[in-house]
């Protein structure tokens, strides 16, 4: 009998284990004081809750990625010099509002630049790498190309413009201004995810050859007409250009995200930051997600 | 043993269920639980590479963004609280604006109004969607302890309600101050439509500023920490008493104004108010109605200094030197 009541407690004890709860993370030290108005005391836990309601999710969305990117990628006087320059930009623009936005965060300029300006560059940076390191197969899925694409409201504009350059006699942004056009004549990168520039004239793009030189393209709707000329179709000949242009594409940061986040093995404990990371953005929960396939090539390898 | 089992083999073969049945149980209620992790006896939030960002890494990297702020709010919300009597009209105004805040988050977030609303109120101290209410009679109470301050120091602060007709240059500012023939004529017109009519009246038919023009050119109330108007206005609108209207005020950057004072007491912002606002005499209006534009447009900074001596007042210590000076440097109250 004794032995048949000892059984059933463990049973029970047992079944107390099925009431587990998701866990979350307890703060040390979370009654501590942190300052009192009256009677009313606010401890370090309560405002722990209110941030974590707040900004709890956007500050591990993004100090994931910076600590990752810190790791990764070098940082140079270079870096350090355009972020400074960056924030003073900020302060000429926008003048007393930024210092005084500064002065309630106890930042200076410097502080500002290594702590939010800096960072920003690393993730860029990080991008760009996992776009180097990729490099063929994304110019695979981007087809990227360097072309100069003028664009003109009217067909007279359109034609004296193409006129001149055949002529040689203008350079592209002279064409463009000369003709009512806004465009710069600069050279730009154009790869799949374009749609900046009608499908009609990407369509003509692709298919031409650098020694076309310059063609007249109208769009599909007739409301715009092109002048365009192909620069090159080969990427490495414009590689740190492609780079930039492949790593600025939305489903590329996010394939690189997802690779340096299991690299890297990032993994939540905590079932509030769980809940509001799937709210922010759930493609950074990879725990989540089943591991990527190996493809043929590389199981080859 | 043997025995024992030969004797009770029903019992131990429940006993045998019910335990495999609990084992399954348990697995199978927790297997989509998130599971916990602890590094040095603390709460790990979430790990990256070796990393082990515990609940205190998390905190002091939220803090850097947010602390300060989130402490300020609690004390913004707490000594409105403790200051100011809660009325049944907040109560009923807060009733009805927060059906107007539902029906606003339900309209933008349809699937998960709820979860941000929850969100929004806790991060300013609230326990979640339920506190929404309370939330909107502390902002009332915010308002008119700050009114209640302005009331009280109207003198010290030079609070006016102004009125403008403006007369704009004719080609830009000459430098000089001296009106063109042609800015002349505009301002004989207003010079003699003021000496006719009212005020108003004139200024909705010659002012040539857009905006107050068709309020009779109405401004609104202002004090002597406004910062965001042109110098030379403020300057003369500041001097003025009750009823004045100035002389022609020139300012470099629009031209030539006629300013008149509405109210430089407290009566006569009451007044005023009504009459901008076409209420009987009967309708109730509040301090912090009357001062509003004040308050959210004209001079900002006064809810900050406000709510910082009332809580100073009411005692607010902090133990950490640094975490006071950080909560002062974001209300802009720097020793």
């Amino acid at each position: 009998m004794n032995s048949m009541k000892k059984l059933m407690c463990a049973g029970l004890a047992l079944l107390m284990l099925a009431g587990c709860k998701d866990a979350t993370a307890a703060l040390a030290n979370s009654k501590e004081t942190l300052m009192t108005v009256g009677d009313t005391t606010v401890t370090k836990g309560d405002l722990y809750n209110m941030m974590f309601a707040s900004v709890g999710a956007n500050t591990a969305n993004t100090d994931v990625m910076n600590r990752i990117a810190a790791q990764e990628i070098e940082v140079t006087e270079e870096m350090k010099e355009e972020a400074l320059n960056q924030v003073q930009f900020y302060t000429m623009m926008y003048g007393d509002q930024f210092t005084e936005f500064l002065d309630s965060m106890g930042l200076t300029e410097d502080t500002y630049a290594e702590k939010y300006i800096l960072p920003n560059t690393l993730t860029s940076k990080l991008v760009e790498k996992y776009t180097e390191e990729n490099f063929d197969s994304l110019c695979g899925s981007f087809d990227p190309l360097k072309a100069i694409v003028l664009s003109f409201t009217t067909e007279d504009d359109a034609s004296a413009a193409l006129s001149a350059l055949k002529d040689g006699s203008v350079t592209p942004a002279e064409a463009a201004k000369d003709n009512n056009s806004s465009s710069s004549g600069s050279e730009e990168v154009i790869t799949m995810n374009t749609t900046s520039y009608d499908s009609a004239a990407l369509s003509v793009l692709r298919s031409m050859s650098v020694d076309d030189g310059w063609t007249e393209v109208p769009s599909s709707d007739g409301a715009t007409f092109y002048v365009l000329k192909l620069v090159s179709h080969d990427p490495a000949e414009f590689k740190e250009d492609a780079v930039k242009a492949i790593s600025g594409i939305t489903a590329v940061t996010n394939e690189s995200n997802e690779f340096y986040l299991r690299k890297y093995n990032f993994h939540v404990y905590d079932i509030n930051l769980y809940n509001g990371l799937k709210e922010l953005n759930p493609d950074i929960l990879i725990q989540d997600k089943p591991a990527p396939t190996p493809t043929p090539s590389a199981e080859a390898e | 043993m043997n025995n024992f089992v030969k004797k009770n083999w029903f019992v131990c073969l429940l006993i045998v269920l019910f335990a495999g049945i609990s084992v399954f149980y348990i697995y199978d209620t927790n297997k989509g639980k998130l599971k916990g992790k602890t590094a040095n006896g603390e709460g790990v939030v979430y790990s990256v590479g070796d990393t082990d960002v515990t609940a205190t890494d998390f905190y002091n990297s939220m803090y850097e963004s947010n602390g300060p702020a989130a402490l300020f709010q609690k004390i913004v919300t707490t000594v409105a609280d403790k200051s100011v009597e809660t009325t049944d009209t907040m109560k009923e105004n807060a009733k009805t604006q927060a059906e107007s805040v539902i029906s606003n988050y339900a309209t933008n977030y349809p699937t998960n109004y709820r979860e941000m609303l929850d969100s929004q109120l806790v991060s300013l101290g609230y326990s979640g969607m339920d506190g929404l209410e309370d939330y909107l009679v502390n902002v009332f109470k915010q308002t008119e302890l700050t009114a209640q301050y302005v009331k009280e120091h109207f003198d010290e602060l030079q609070v006016r309600n102004i009125s403008y007709i403006l007369v704009r240059f004719e080609n830009g500012d000459s430098g000089e101050g001296t009106p063109t023939e042609d800015e002349q004529n505009r301002m004989a017109a207003v010079d003699h439509g003021l000496e006719t009519g009212t005020f108003e009246d004139t200024a909705k038919a010659l002012s040539e500023d857009p905006s107050s023009a068709p309020n009779g050119g109405v401004l609104g109330t202002l004090d002597a920490n406004t910062t965001s108007l042109d110098s030379a206005f403020q300057a003369a609108a500041l001097g003025l008493k009750e009823g004045e209207v100035s002389e022609w005020v020139y300012s470099s950057n629009f031209g030539y104004f006629r300013i008149k004072c509405n109210a430089s007491t407290h009566e006569g912002m009451v007044k005023a108010y009504r009459e901008q606002n076409s209420l009987t005499e009967d309708v109730e209006v509040t301090d912090g109605e009357i001062y509003s534009d004040l308050l959210n447009t004209y001079d900002t900074t006064l809810t900050n200094k406000v709510i910082w001596e009332k809580a100073e007042e009411l005692g607010l210590t902090f133990p950490d030197p640094e975490v006071e000076k950080a909560v002062r440097a974001y209300a802009g109250m720097e020793d």
